[in-house]
């Protein structure tokens, strides 16, 4: 890791008006909007599931890395990404450095995210609905830092492709509580439609099984059936998220002259 | 010229650099081998591991002790533990994810098998084109449309929490506790109807405590906390918990004003008022002031509110409607005794719950009465 391109890019997004602005609103703006919504118990839950799930994980390590990653425009990281290539930095220290400072960050406005939440909830004289204690704390920062390292692959990848990965990644995201039980009878309904919802389940429980990166610790560690796999595909996720990203970047030329 | 010459030591400058790079860094494009090498091995792990768990799941340490509803006794109805039906399908794939991880933890076993009775019902229609009666009972009476669903219930079928689709330990263990806090909510208004305020008290204490009086029933648990301490005469009681109740709610839509009625800060017109055209509200309304009424003994007044419930409710299963039915017929009952004590040679009214109530009515309010005994207790007190 580079401290130096660590900090810088935590420096970079800190220090920008509009980046911060946007992230406040995700940190700040979502939960106090969901807040006002959640009415009743049920619809806090549905809402914390929101908050808590992928979507909103993904939502602002995408923000997070926005012009992070590689960035040959002139802004941000842009302007000094020749010069720093120029110096003995291997592209993978610069990915490693990238997705700790992406994760760092991302833990940041996620922990002002459920604070603002709990803090909103709290106003409203309604009970909080997360709790934050040793787990839901563990499951922040390593969600933090598996989906930073998603983020850095996608945005690694020309900017369209990466826009397309992103947006199917965010409706497998939410499709997947809609997925999460089976109707008890399709009877009257038209095959068509049938086989459409099958194959949006297929594809759902694919993504969340090969390329969704959350963990849930206290399940995985509290369970009667223990197995290593779901640790094995949390690091192995992580992992393979760091070598494509920096696959992709070692493929790219940097110079003086590009622009 | 000066170029030319300094070109040699530069070059060799040039070769002595790239050489410490390469031997410090090697190529700053290069893939770290560290990296390569642990991911291709955890990906082969993973791959291996889940061949071997899909034909091997991993054995439980500890398991549900599943009933199904063919198996259900009547000490089973009897008892004080709430009954958790998990509504599955064989062919369900989010139902196996449940199983594999919200209903594998060791703590929602644990809670499971202490507090509460866990009923699986499998649902076979699309395998044997039909259901059995038991569980064709269950679907209908939770209305199940989907798998999987998880119902608590109270062994008389009142349902208490539901949840629909996959949920992990967390929100599973947190929809489990608030259902058994909540049951004392349910258990009190049972108590208040079988004539058992004291026990009423607790349950309702006892739900208010356990949700820091910051839940939604928590203005109806203190209004009839408050009628059930009335109905033992104990109006030490019912004025702490009102008076806590004011200072508690901050929001003062209805039941509110119902509250503020009880503790006699605004006349039953004023009430009225405050409930409006809303039906539900007036409903209410009339029927908690015709309970205390009725436990202050003012008859004419309990009946006349009383009977308003009784003949301007749709809904014959609501609190309102069945503690209202109960209570008219407790006075009705006492009407008759007072006429028949007033005869000569009449034999003193037996004023124990179960005889003051018609069968199908099942057993009212005693004001200040004898209470029956203690069958139950609150659930975490």
């Amino acid at each position: 890791m580079s401290p130096a391109v660590y900090l810088f890019t935590l420096w970079v997004k800190f220090s920008s008006m509009s980046s911060v602005l946007g992230l406040l609103f995700l940190a700040i703006g979502v939960p106090i909007i969901l807040s006002s919504v959640a009415v009743d118990g049920k619809t806090a839950d549905l809402l914390v599931n929101l908050v808590n799930g992928p979507t909103l994980a993904m939502a602002i390590s995408y923000t997070f890395m926005q012009d992070n990653i590689a960035n040959t425009r002139q802004m941000n990281d842009g302007e000094y990404l020749s010069l720093l290539f120029a110096r003995p930095l291997t592209r993978s220290q610069y990915i490693v450095s990238k997705w700790l400072a992406g994760s760092t960050g991302v833990f940041i406005i996620m922990m002002l995210n459920i604070l603002t939440f709990n803090t909103a909830q709290t106003l409203q004289g309604r009970n909080t609905v997360v709790d934050l204690n040793f787990w839901s704390m563990s499951d922040l920062i390593l969600n933090a830092l598996s989906y930073s390292a998603l983020m850095v692959v996608i945005r690694s990848f020309p900017m369209r492709l990466g826009i397309a990965v992103f947006i199917i990644l965010v409706y497998a995201s939410l499709i997947g509580p809609a997925l999460s039980f089976s109707m008890s009878s399709y009877e009257g309904a038209i095959p068509a439609v049938y086989m459409i919802f099958q194959a949006l389940v297929f594809i759902s429980n694919f993504l969340h099984h090969f390329v969704f990166p959350g963990i849930d610790l206290f399940e995985v560690l509290n369970t009667t059936r223990f197995s290593v796999l779901p640790l094995v595909t949390y690091v192995s996720n992580i992992l393979m998220y760091l070598l494509l990203g920096t696959v992709l970047l070692s493929r790219r030329e940097f110079s003086y002259g590009e622009e | 010229m000066a170029k030319s010459e300094g070109s040699a030591p530069e070059t060799e400058l040039q070769e002595n650099v790239s050489a410490s790079q390469k031997k410090s860094y090697g190529s700053t494009t290069a893939v770290p081998k560290w990296l390569l090498i642990s991911t291709m091995f955890l990906l082969i792990v993973r791959a291996g591991l889940s061949i071997s768990e899909s034909i091997s799941p991993p054995k439980a340490s500890e398991e549900i002790k599943w009933r199904t509803p063919d198996t259900i006794t009547p000490s089973d109805r009897g008892s004080d533990k709430l009954f958790f039906y998990e509504f599955s399908a064989d062919w369900c794939e989010p139902c196996k994810q449940l199983e594999s991880t919200a209903l594998s933890s060791r703590e929602v076993v644990k809670f499971l098998n202490e507090k509460f009775i866990p009923i699986r019902v499998v649902d076979r229609k699309r395998e044997d084109g039909k259901n059995t009666p038991a569980t064709q009972e269950l679907e209908d009476l939770f209305s199940v449309q989907a798998f999987p669903t998880m119902v608590v219930a109270l062994p008389d079928g009142t349902k208490i929490q539901d949840q629909l689709g996959v949920v992990n330990a967390v929100g599973l263990k947190k929809v489990l506790s608030e259902a058994n806090t909540l049951s004392n909510y349910f258990h009190g208004k049972e108590c208040l109807i079988n004539a058992e305020p004291k026990l009423a008290t607790e349950y309702f204490e006892a739900f208010l405590n356990q949700t820091h009086w910051n839940h939604w029933r928590a203005p109806f648990a203190s209004i009839l906390c408050a009628l059930a301490f009335e109905t033992m005469n104990d109006q030490e009681g019912s004025k702490r918990i009102l008076e806590k109740a004011i200072t508690t709610f901050k929001d003062h839509s209805f039941p509110y004003p119902i509250i503020t009625h009880l503790a006699g800060k605004i006349s039953f017109d004023e009430l009225l008022k405050e409930a409006g055209e809303n039906k539900g509200s007036r409903l209410m309304a009339y029927a908690y002031s015709g309970v205390q009424d009725f436990s202050r003994g003012n008859t004419a007044q309990a009946t006349e509110k009383l009977s308003w419930v009784k003949s301007n409710s749709n809904d014959e299963t609501s609190f309102e409607y069945r503690i209202s039915r109960s209570l008219l017929a407790q006075i009705k009952m006492k009407k008759h005794e007072f006429r028949s004590s007033a005869a000569p040679n009449s034999t003193p009214p037996n004023l124990s719950p179960a005889n003051t109530a018609p069968s199908n009515e099942g057993p009212a309010i005693q004001p200040a009465a004898s209470q029956s005994g203690k069958s139950r207790e609150p659930g975490n007190k």
